[in-house]
């Protein structure tokens, strides 16, 4: 490989070139549809999604000075934005209402006889992720956000860096919060 | 590799974790171990299952002006709160030299483009919201003034950061002519002039009575305009300048049309919110001003 052909890997590679902090503003324009897909990924609503995006951010605001590494960044607003997202589903389940309102409607809908088809595969669809999202609130940490994490699309030095942990730990952290989710989640779904 | 893939390895050989030479050796042993090519199925099976439980919609789509608008204007709540504290221990009057010292350190051209560009985001929120929210009454909001903001790219002051050297060089040389030439309210003066028609947002005069809260924002304003002027020529360099004039437009028209919708919807908490959140961007900006404005009055 020639030295140019090095120095062209080199420079695709954003993180190794572009390491100082980013203003709010960069941050906002670089990141917010990372931290919005995150967030959806596990809340399932835009508007709930859209909550945790400005949470994250007003965090990040705040933050901003501690962070010096541009590098950080993505990382540092993946994981604050899973772990928002995961209190606004705890919180969320606690009051138990959005749950209660889908049943109702799914309810309504198939009232008159075998309702639309959409409706109930779309309620089964929910019932699905509800139970995924409970295996995962049973997934300890920091296996849990090990999981969560890679699946944002984060590299292990990435996770080892925004969790503070070893990045030789990782993939085995993975491998075991995985084997816990499917653990937990068979046993939910056993019960139906 | 002779021995057993245990499971951390095999999760990062599954990621593509491994060094170039550790995955050719990883897929030699699993090619020729069957525990090992079991425990991977296995394992790809269980990922695929978490992945589909848990992938990002591709077909939702992210509501990027919506959020930008509602992040803007919570910064600026969050502002509010910090500055409205602050701006009452010190008691409007500027006086504390040593937060304002404090001040100027921070001036870095990061924090400067920071904020500047979280201004642009504010103002356009502000303005955004306002003229949203009048409803049934054509805007006189000028939409040429709508493209400029709209068009303000996060404003980075432009060699900011060497201004604290530049001050002090000034200072040092003994350069500084005395009083020399007032750009700084010569230009306000022009700025002023150029508004002629405009309601200047000084409201005491004038109008419907001043909304609650708006008063010590104002107070405090003309106190930072008064420093500012005190700093005279060296507050600022003239591409500096430039910025802080462009930004102090959006921030006053955004003022201008919030508080006519406040105004007419006195009752009416987002919009007061919006307003004093104007507000207070204005006195960030000119707190930021002012700090340097000190600094250049203290050389002569
Ligand atoms: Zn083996």
């Amino acid at each position: 490989m020639s030295e140019r052909a090095v120095e062209a890997l080199v420079d695709s590679v954003p993180e190794t070139v572009h390491t100082a902090a980013p203003s709010f503003d960069e941050a906002f324009t670089l990141h917010h549809r990372a931290v919005f897909r995150a967030a959806y990924s596990l809340v399932r609503d835009s508007g709930l999604a859209e909550d945790v995006t400005q949470e994250v951010f007003l965090k990040l605001y705040q933050h901003l000075g501690s962070l010096q590494n541009g590098e950080h960044v993505r990382p540092w607003l993946l994981r604050v934005a899973t772990n928002t997202a995961l209190n606004t589903i705890r919180s969320r389940s606690r009051t138990g209402t959005r749950e209660e309102e889908f049943v109702a409607a799914a309810t309504v809908g198939s009232g008159g006889g075998g309702g639309p088809v959409g409706v109930e595969a779309d309620y089964e669809r929910r019932t699905e992720i509800e139970e995924a999202r409970r295996a995962l609130e049973q997934v300890k940490e920091p296996m849990r956000s090990c999981l969560l994490l890679k699946q944002q699309g984060l590299s292990y030095r990435e996770i080892a860096r925004a969790l503070s942990l070893n990045e030789a730990n990782v993939g085995s952290l993975i491998a075991r919060g995985r084997k816990e989710f499917k653990r937990v989640y068979g046993k939910i779904g056993g019960r139906r | 590799m002779k021995r057993c893939l245990d499971e951390g390895l095999l999760q990062a050989y599954l990621d593509g974790e491994l060094s170039h030479e550790q995955m050719s050796e990883a897929a030699a042993h699993v090619a020729a171990c069957e525990a090992c090519a079991g425990a991977l199925a296995a394992a790809e099976g269980e990922t695929a299952f978490f992945a589909a439980a848990f992938a990002p919609d591709d077909a939702v789509s992210v509501p990027t002006e919506a959020l930008r608008s509602r992040i803007g204007a919570a910064v600026a709540q969050l502002e509010a709160g910090t500055e409205a504290n602050h701006a009452r221990t010190r008691g409007w009057n500027f006086g504390g030299f040593l937060a304002s010292l404090s001040g100027l350190l921070n001036f870095t051209p990061q924090s400067a483009a920071a904020f500047a560009g979280l201004l642009a985001v504010v103002a356009l929120a502000v303005i955004y919201f306002a003229v949203q929210r009048q409803t049934g009454k054509p805007s006189s909001f000028n939409r040429g003034e709508i493209a400029r903001a709209g068009n303000t790219p996060p404003v980075a002051i432009p060699g900011a950061g060497k201004q604290t050297d530049e001050v002090k060089n000034a200072n040092e040389d003994g350069t500084q002519p005395p009083k020399a030439g007032n750009v700084i309210s010569v230009s306000a003066r022009r700025s002023r002039g150029i508004r002629a028609e405009r309601k200047p947002v000084t409201l005491q005069t004038k109008g419907p009575e001043v909304l609650p809260g708006e008063k010590e924002y104002q107070t405090a304003i003309a106190s930072l305009e008064e420093t500012i002027k005190l700093g005279g020529d060296a507050t600022l360099r003239p591409a500096v300048r430039v910025e802080y004039e462009r930004d102090l437009a959006i921030l006053d028209s955004a003022i201008r049309e919030t508080r006519r919708v406040a105004a007419q919807n006195p009752k009416d908490k987002d919009v007061t919110g919006f307003l004093m959140s104007a507000y207070q961007s204005k006195v960030e900006l000119l707190t930021k001003v002012a700090d340097q404005a000190q600094v250049a009055a203290l050389g002569r």
